[in-house]
């Protein structure tokens, strides 16, 4: 029984902590530029994430080591630091535009000013994250982000045509009017597959499986989390790309605030939806903001052999609890600058894609490695097969990234 | 096995430095930082235009009943002030001589969106002013239209 509830549990919260800023904006705007053809990078997407996380967290169960121990152990020390140092800035980077989006989902719920927001926003982090053991945080803003799912709602009264859908899942570039359209196209292909496969998702999953204590008896658990949770959190992806498709798209309105997006839920639900979705969408970045600062901690005391763990008390993992409260810190520091929110999500998008072969690669190797693993634990040969196709398709992405975000200035067109 | 990691170990940290640079050099001098063409006073304009959409949007929602007066006060300031970025930009000198009336219509019509979206903003909890709004806005989304059409000749 406690196994199942283990499960559920493991399975909601998975999906509630599912959905971002980043991907919030980006699928909505994807379904208004392109309606239903961008489904299918969602789908490739989340199979990547599912096949990472599902490798981090077997690995973290078998062997008892998180993503940053085995980056240090088998890349060497240089090549490791690099990878933290990259890292640890995708984390502050992402952990910002998390905290902007929850200042300015606080400001359409209260209509006070943003940068007093942000700071309220801090110190509620904060309080969070102290107080709260890990187990409830991942379950107040797992669970409560599932009022996400009034996305899932919107989508289905917004009676989009179910066949052009299912075909949106099917890969494939539609006919478009101009060359820089085509471009525009490839760049949000990369930037959904990077807001589906955000490398601090994989990070945050192995150690907290740490935190969880799991053991080899766990990888059946484990896998099931890691499929199911990312699927039915996929389908939230998919929610929101069908609201851009059939509310703004007919508009030619190109949403690019997280405001914009709730006007889907307010259209079809009325002014409950609307609370609902706000709602959701707090807790989902406020989720996000949590595990990108709990990441560049986990990633940081893993690299350099510091006592980590939120189940360990704070003096006991001074260091630890010292580098999220920094973390926390920076990111509203950078967010009260006055700099664009928008323009950070849109930066986290991209930095992160980049980084996501590093991160990518030695959960691969180390997945894969019979003798470390051992016979029962390790990579088959499928697995292996598509993490070799996946870490392929990062890379390939990743090395688009940046010429397609000048190309396209900025994902303008 | 650990031979291969540390192998690519050698060429990944050079990798990594390289890609975060080539997207840190791209972030600051690559989007914006050049004299715009008629290509981007079109995408500015398309910008426009969306804000217009949404203020649109927003005032028949709140005409409708489906939105709290603090989300149409916080919704329309935050596209305001996406307005007031664009309209920054659209200054002549940031554009070629040929494109000086275009740019001088947007800047007009950026203007008058801003103020658009500040009267929603104030609109509250009044029916006649959220309507005025959203003609407004419904307006002004046409013009843009009509703008953005002609940037595409």
């Amino acid at each position: 029984m406690k196994n199942i509830v283990e499960l559920f549990l493991g399975i909601l919260t998975a999906m509630g902590g599912f959905v971002e800023v980043g991907e919030l904006v980006f699928s909505v705007d994807a379904g208004a530029k392109f309606g239903f053809r961008l489904l299918w990078v969602v789908a490739l997407g989340t199979l990547g994430i599912t096949v990472f996380c599902e490798m981090a967290g077997r690995v973290a169960a078998v062997k008892g080591q998180p993503v940053f121990n085995l980056i240090r152990e088998r890349a060497g020390l240089n090549a490791g630091l690099v990878t933290l140092v990259a890292a640890n800035l995708v984390n502050l980077l992402t952990c910002t535009a998390e905290i902007g989006g929850i200042a300015l989902v606080w400001q359409l719920l209260s209509g006070w000013p943003y940068r007093w927001l942000a700071l309220g926003a801090l110190g509620f982090l904060l309080l969070v994250v102290w107080v709260l053991s890990f187990q409830w945080i991942e379950r107040v803003f797992g669970l409560l982000g599932l009022l996400m799912c009034t996305y899932l709602a919107a989508a289905y009264y917004l009676r989009p045509n179910w066949g052009e859908v299912a075909a949106g899942f099917v890969p494939g570039v539609p006919h478009l009017e101009s060359s820089s359209e085509y471009l525009l196209f490839a760049y949000f292909a990369v930037a959904i597959l990077s807001s589906v496969m955000l490398p601090y998702e994989t990070y945050f999953y192995a150690s907290g499986a740490m935190e969880d204590g799991w053991n080899p008896g766990d990888v059946n658990l484990n896998r099931v989390i890691a499929i199911v949770g990312s699927v039915l959190g996929s389908v939230l992806a998919v929610a929101l790309v069908v609201c851009g498709a059939q509310v703004f798209r007919p508009h030619q309105i190109e949403p690019q605030l997280p405001g914009e997006a709730a006007l889907a839920a307010s259209l079809t639900l009325g002014r409950w939806g609307l609370l609902a979705a706000v709602g959701g969408m707090f807790f989902a970045f406020a989720g996000a903001a949590i595990e990108t600062s709990l990441s560049g901690a986990y990633n940081l005391a893993q690299f350099l052999g510091w006592p980590w763990g939120k189940y360990r008390p704070a003096r006991t993992a001074a260091r630890f609890s010292l580098t999220w409260i920094i973390t926390f810190v920076l990111a509203a520091l950078i967010i009260m600058t006055g700099v664009d929110p928008v323009s950070v999500v849109e930066y986290s998008i991209v930095f992160s894609v980049v980084i996501l072969p590093f991160t990518y690669f030695p959960v691969l190797v180390i997945a894969g490695d019979r003798r470390v693993m051992g016979e029962e634990h390790a990579n088959g040969w499928f697995a292996n097969a598509v993490g070799w196709f996946y870490l392929g398709i990062v890379t390939l992405a990743a090395l688009l990234a940046v010429p397609l975000l000048i190309v396209t200035r900025g994902g303008k067109g | 096995m650990h031979k291969r990691a540390r192998s690519w170990g050698n060429w990944l940290a050079p990798a990594i430095i390289l890609l975060i640079l080539g997207a840190g050099v791209a972030s600051f001098a690559g989007p914006g930082q050049s004299q715009g063409d008629k290509h981007s006073l079109k995408n500015d304009v398309s910008e426009l235009k969306s804000r217009a959409g949404t203020g649109r949007l927003v005032a028949e929602q709140a005409l409708a009943g489906n939105l709290t007066r603090n989300f149409v006060e916080a919704q329309a300031e935050q596209m305001r002030k996406g307005v007031a970025q664009t309209r920054d930009k659209l200054t002549p000198e940031q554009f070629g001589p040929e494109l000086s009336a275009q740019v001088l219509q947007a800047a007009d019509l950026a203007r008058r969106l801003e103020g658009a979206l500040n009267s929603l903003r104030g609109a509250g909890a009044d029916r006649q002013a959220a309507e005025s709004a959203r003609k407004n806005l419904a307006g002004l989304f046409e013009e843009l239209s009509r703008l953005e059409e002609d940037l595409k000749e």
